[in-house]
């Protein structure tokens, strides 16, 4: 059975535990990491009651050292390191303009440059056994421009073209690359970004709009999809015998696929905005 | 002594002759040899406290002021290399108030005590205890850390808690003959892995020195290369135990990278041999490299393994030696994955109530021959 490391696995409702869990419950030897390592204590011990093999590691994908330590000890540990998930990630809402500098080099740098370093820390160990599998929890913000999600659309396409590229490169090693994209799936990921006026500038022009912005993304995800689907996704794309590069777990995001490449741009645009409650935002201002 | 009139606490005359018996009439230890916590204690005191026991290499402590801490058999001790060049085991317990004086690893001038600020010079005198002026007698010139007898043994530091003990190097002269060509003493340790392993120490001992496992727990990895119907177990005349694994004529190509260590004999260039000196010191040799499986002894059901994989320095100065180290250790991981499997398992049927003695293979000469050694240590005059 493989060894597989997860990131971003804390929260019990988020992709990164329900894929621990999964993998685990298949049979895999699976380390499950996260920032603030008793987070994973319920998951460490459901492991544990349940008989199968689970550790819960210390692990801050933003940290360079951090990422070798983990990986050079799962490696330590158990000789392997089969299959990578890049599954952490933040959520950003706002008007680009509105938005702290700060807070879009932490998105960019949790969302990409994290995977960046971490999958380049795994690669030397993949080649030297000759196979492995790299996973990026990506995003439909990575398939499509959502209005006020421009610094996170930017770093799920950033994935969504590191992923494909590097599929050409390792293929040779025997390493398959792939990402999976949910759309609107209940994990309270926004509810746990509540506090979204911390990422932007309140008393803009953009007040309105971002308020509907940060109102709609919670309702999408309420009225979201059971994120069961997206881990059950990921353990298919890991463990198949015919592995592809994309993977649209749930209904809305091959949807969505399909309704964007099925529009003009515009059309596109204007049924976004409609549906986001935000079609008058196209007028210009009185 | 006569064997038949062997007695330890807690086994019988029956299972100690079983043990005693000839090779071919033998029978494993006892199970309460592996769980019972008063022969536990006996161990202790028969075996590895009167025994050589290693805790370290000296390119572990290359500099003066390089220093490990561990605590061995209660003790908590440190390798240190001292300003004089000498590489000492000693006590890190303070003289004042027995607080430890350091942990971890690095490199330090003075050893200062976190409680009262006592500090000692690395050969462990003391050299300053602020603000003990007007007590009676007390000269810091009188306070020394204790140290531990050492042996240094083709780069090892052998260490024992017995003064009486015979110097190790002349007790496995024969052994050090055997393996002279792989040249230890020019060997460094390139990558380390560490296991917390809970079971009696001699599971795993077991379990490293004979190859008739190979069938089961290492089919797909260790059998194709060193089949265990080829395994050998020669004559010893000490304490120790060789099992010689021919590789097969066609002994594929070696994957990991590194030169073969110059002036190896034909077999010693492609056979693995896994040798034991007792009680637990533990080296498997191959032409390009040798690894130490160091047992750190707990308590009756736990240990800590560290697994060093050791080149020689030529090897360890290749500009990729760091990518081989961690290819080699992750290899030797996938192995050792495959042995706490079956550790695992033998460690939850020696816990059952059923679990008895059984027969010993040809093959297991080795276990066979601790055995006798074992027996013979613990049952010695004065226990």
């Amino acid at each position: 059975m493989a060894t597989v490391l997860i990131t971003g696995c804390s929260r019990p409702t988020g992709f990164g535990q329900l894929t621990a869990k999964a993998f685990a419950s298949a049979g895999n030897s699976v380390f499950a990491t996260m920032r603030g390592a008793e987070r994973g204590k319920g998951l460490a011990d459901w492991a544990r009651d349940q008989g199968f093999k689970l550790t819960v590691l210390e692990h801050d994908v933003n940290d360079a050292a951090s990422n070798r330590a983990v990986v050079s000890d799962i490696v330590d540990r158990t000789g392997h390191l089969d299959v990578l998930v890049n599954n952490v990630g933040m959520s950003s809402f706002g008007a680009l303009e509105t938005l702290h500098e700060g807070h879009i080099r932490d998105t960019m740098q949790t969302n990409f440059f994290s995977a960046v370093d971490l999958t380049r820390t795994v690669l030397p160990h993949m080649r030297r056994q000759t196979g492995g599998r790299i996973l990026f929890v990506t995003s439909i913000a990575g398939v499509t421009g959502i209005p006020g999600e421009s610094i996170y659309c930017a770093s799920k396409f950033a994935l969504e073209g590191l992923a494909e590229s590097l599929a050409f490169e390792v293929a040779r090693f025997g390493i398959q690359v792939s990402t999976v994209r949910p759309a609107f799936f209940n994990t309270g990921m926004s509810m746990h970004n509540t506090d979204a006026s911390g990422f932007y500038e309140t008393g803009t022009a953009y007040d309105q709009f971002n308020e509907r912005v940060v109102a709609s993304t919670s309702e999408g995800e309420v009225a979201g999809e059971d994120p069961q689907i997206v881990a059950e996704t990921i353990l298919e794309a890991a463990t198949t015998q015919t592995p592809k590069l994309r993977w649209e777990p749930g209904a809305a995001a091959p949807e969505i696929k399909t309704a964007r490449a099925a529009m003009t741009d515009e059309e596109w645009r204007d049924s976004v905005m409609e549906e986001l409650g935000l079609a008058d935002w196209l007028q210009p201002a009185a | 002594m006569n064997k038949h009139s062997l007695t330890l606490p807690g086994l019988s005359a029956d299972e100690l002759a079983r043990v005693s018996a000839p090779l071919e009439d033998a029978w494993t230890l006892p199970v309460a040899a592996y769980t019972d916590q008063a022969l536990y204690e006996l161990e202790v005191e028969q075996i590895m406290r009167k025994s050589w026991l290693p805790v370290g290499r000296v390119d572990q402590v290359p500099n003066p002021g390089d220093y490990i801490c561990f605590t061995l058999l209660d003790q908590p001790v440190m390798l240190v290399h001292g300003a004089d060049g000498v590489v000492r085991v000693m006590s890190r317990v303070c003289l004042h108030r027995a607080a430890p004086i350091a942990d971890g690893t690095g490199n330090r001038k003075l050893f200062s005590c976190p409680y009262h600020a006592w500090s000692y010079a690395t050969d462990g005198q003391l050299i300053r205890a602020p603000l003990m002026e007007g007590v009676e007698g007390f000269e810091e010139k009188d306070c020394k850390l204790p140290e531990l007898r050492t042996e240094i043994w083709e780069g090892f530091v052998m260490v024992s808690f017995d003064d009486d003990a015979a110097p190790f190097a002349p007790q496995v002269a024969t052994y050090q003959k055997t393996f002279s060509n792989y040249k230890l003493d020019d060997m460094v340790i390139v990558k380390t892995l560490e296991f917390d392993s809970p079971w009696n120490w001699k599971v795993l001992v077991e379990n490293f020195m004979e190859a008739y496992h190979h069938i089961g727990v290492h089919q797909t990895t260790l059998e194709p290369v060193f089949p265990a119907k080829d395994s050998k177990i020669p004559d010893a005349d000490g304490p120790y135990s060789i099992l010689h694994m021919p590789a097969p004529e066609e002994h594929p190509e070696d994957p990991d990278g590194l030169p073969l260590i110059e002036g190896l004999e034909e077999w010693q260039k492609n056979d693995l041999l896994a040798t034991v000196l007792f009680p637990h010191f533990m080296l498997a040799y191959q032409g390009t490299a040798v690894t130490w499986y160091q047992v750190i002894p707990d308590t009756v059901d736990r240990f800590q393994l560290k697994i060093h994989f050791m080149v020689p320095k030529a090897s360890a100065e290749l500009p990729n030696i760091g990518e081989i180290a961690e290819g080699s250790g992750a290899l030797l991981s996938v192995i050792h994955n495959e042995d706490i499997e079956a550790n695992d398992m033998v460690w939850e049927g020696l816990k059952a109530p059923l679990t008895s003695q059984g027969r010993l293979s040809l093959l297991e000469r080795s276990i066979w021959q601790l055995n006798q050694w074992w027996l013979a240590e613990l049952t010695k005059a004065g226990s």
